[in-house]
């Protein structure tokens, strides 16, 4: 797929990323701590590296996070959405280009990244390391989340890829 | 019941094992290491105030000695953001941050110290 279906394709993913993000503050999902979540816009960005490219998902993760500060988060939620997400696509494309994970380990990297950059970021600007020892229960819970969203990933990529096919006109 | 029946593959085994080990190392570090969990306010030596730490960012209005300071809480630091006594040198000390760092304003007889755990921390200790 190549051109303008691409880019639209791109478009479609960063708004079902936002979606998915909305979509999951709605659901009281018991989590152990605040400011834990499922992550389920990281489907989306899995989606985009394995069957788009790397620079596509960071297009789409950009987007994504922006558009979601402005019109849901707050602006002063950006830089904590964005340091977390960045980083998470930084991990999720070295994990995958590795060939030593499978879409688990690599949700999963995803997972404890977007957390260890969130975290980071409060840290900084609370001028307060105690804020990284949130990272002892944050990184277990990754654990699940990232391999829960590794499962959802399988699940939908079929579903996925049928769109694509009909999406692309073929 | 083999990884790769699972989809699994052994960075994924690594990385979970990986990462179940720095939560342990980092919840090791906290037990052994506690940063500033108290901020009191001490006004002619009596203490007038007590802030728990981390906590949400917090104004407090203390008066003393005939001087008004206002004292700034934001997560796990804090400061004298403003007060009328003529040095300032309490207001320019800044934030601190540091579990047995503390900000003085001497005409108010106002003292900010932060304390971690049960003890203060030492700079240094010389034998």
């Amino acid at each position: 797929m190549k051109g303008a279906r691409r880019i639209a394709l791109c478009a479609a993913l960063a708004a079902a990323g936002m979606i998915l993000g909305f979509l999951e503050s709605l659901i009281p999902f018991p989590m152990p701590l605040p400011g834990m979540k499922l992550g389920l816009a990281n489907v989306v960005t899995l989606f985009a590296l394995y069957r788009l490219s790397a620079r596509e998902a960071l297009a789409i993760v950009c987007v994504r996070c922006t558009l979601s500060a402005l019109l849901f988060g707050g602006i002063a939620s950006l830089p904590y959405s964005l340091a977390g997400a960045l980083l998470a696509v930084a991990a999720m494309e070295l994990a995958r280009r590795s060939g030593w994970f499978s879409v688990y380990g690599v949700s999963v990297a995803g997972a404890a990244a977007h957390g260890v950059g969130q975290v980071s970021v409060a840290a900084v600007a609370f001028s307060s390391a105690a804020m990284l020892g949130y990272l002892a229960a944050l990184l277990p819970v990754s654990l699940l989340t990232g391999g829960a969203m590794g499962l959802l990933f399988q699940a939908f990529d079929r579903a996925f890829r049928v769109a694509m096919r009909n999406f692309s006109g073929r | 019941m083999r990884l790769s029946r699972l989809g699994l593959r052994a960075g994924d085994v690594i990385l979970a094992g990986g990462l179940l080990l720095a939560s342990a190392a980092i919840a090791a570090a906290l037990l052994f290491f506690p940063s500033a969990v108290r901020a009191t306010v001490l006004c002619g030596g009596e203490p007038a105030l007590r802030i728990a730490l981390p906590c949400e960012h917090t104004f407090y209005e203390v008066e003393s000695g005939g001087f008004h300071l206002t004292i700034e809480a934001e997560g796990g630091r804090v400061r004298v953001a403003g007060s009328d006594c003529p040095d300032q040198t309490c207001v320019r000390t800044g934030w601190l941050s540091r579990s047995g760092s503390a900000a003085a304003c001497v005409p108010a007889g106002v003292v900010l110290s932060l304390e971690g755990g049960d003890e203060p921390s030492v700079d240094g200790v010389l034998r």
